[in-house]
């Protein structure tokens, strides 16, 4: 995003309009990548917009569990543990 | 037992100096304390047992060939799963198995604002916490993921699950940053948009 866009959004980020810049912002709000001057304002925005407060932290809610549950919980079968094994001892590749 | 985190990671380097005297019997006790997690990274990848396997084959490979490099910077737990992620990649670039899958062209450019399709769970209704807590919330989680159009999945992969750092799944993904942004914030609202009953009973706003 080029600074004279942020510039043109920061500009704007207190107009009445300023719920849509905190959909166009989100991903950079949320990874940190704004200016500290542009993080500020949206911040301040969404600490007095319920709507932009919800749907900033279920993105961030959704962040957290997509790490904490991306991962099949099912364990490793047997089976292939003994399969790998076989294919530890015999692989070529493996000396 | 439960071993202590002091213990697994006192374990971990004796195992990693194994590894380095090429000892491959360190491989197989590799595949004994972090072959489950192993195996979940290449499950979610290639979606099934057969694929996996062959996934968690070639990690064990790059792992006993790239061993030297590793120089505990990192966890040996993380630089492992990474290992075996960069594995799965692999596999579906060579794999290419797409006709599963919708493809990149019918949801519009990484440039595109629209949202991905919605995605399909089986049951959208809020959970009560007790339900939440047992691992229910977990399937609706991987079934929204799994859902995602491929280049979307990997993409939540790597840098949601995996937490690789965003220059590493550039590279790891051949994506431009813009591209890589995109493609993540897109399958971010789908999956949001998917686990909204989820996030927080009923108070969350649609977008």
């Amino acid at each position: 995003m080029s600074m004279k866009l942020i510039k043109d959004l920061w500009k704007r980020l207190l107009r009445p309009d300023a719920c849509s810049h905190t959909k166009k912002l989100l991903f950079e709000f949320v990874e940190g990548e704004l200016t500290p001057e542009t993080h500020h304002k949206l911040e301040k925005h969404i600490g007095t917009c319920p709507p932009c407060l919800d749907y900033v932290n279920s993105y961030r809610r959704t962040i957290v569990m997509t790490h904490h549950h991306g991962l099949p919980e099912e364990p490793m079968p047997p089976a292939l543990k003994q399969k790998l094994c076989e294919f530890i001892k015999q692989n070529p590749d493996l000396k | 037992m439960l071993m202590s985190k002091t213990d697994a990671q006192i374990d971990d380097v004796q195992l990693v100096a194994r590894l380095k005297k090429r000892d491959r019997s360190a491989l197989e006790e590799l595949v004994q304390v972090h072959g489950a997690k192993m195996y979940g990274v290449a499950l979610q990848f290639m979606r099934n047992e057969t694929d996996a396997r062959e996934v968690m084959q070639d990690a064990l490979v790059s792992i006993w060939n790239k061993i030297a490099s590793f120089e505990g910077k990192s966890a040996f737990t993380s630089w492992i799963y990474r290992v075996t992620a960069n594995a799965g990649l692999m596999a579906l670039r060579k794999k290419k198995r797409h006709e599963n899958d919708i493809s990149l062209d019918a949801v519009g450019s990484d440039d595109d604002d629209a949202p991905l399709p919605a995605l399909q769970l089986s049951d959208k209704k809020p959970l009560p916490d007790k339900i939440v807590m047992t691992g229910e919330l977990g399937e609706q989680v991987r079934a929204a993921i799994d859902q995602l159009p491929e280049p979307y999945r990997v993409a939540v992969l790597l840098r949601d699950v995996e937490e690789l750092p965003m220059a590493e799944v550039m590279q790891e993904t051949g994506l431009t940053e813009p591209a890589l942004k995109s493609r993540l914030h897109r399958a971010r609202l789908a999956l949001r948009e998917a686990l909204l009953p989820y996030l927080k009973g009923q108070d969350i706003q649609k977008s």
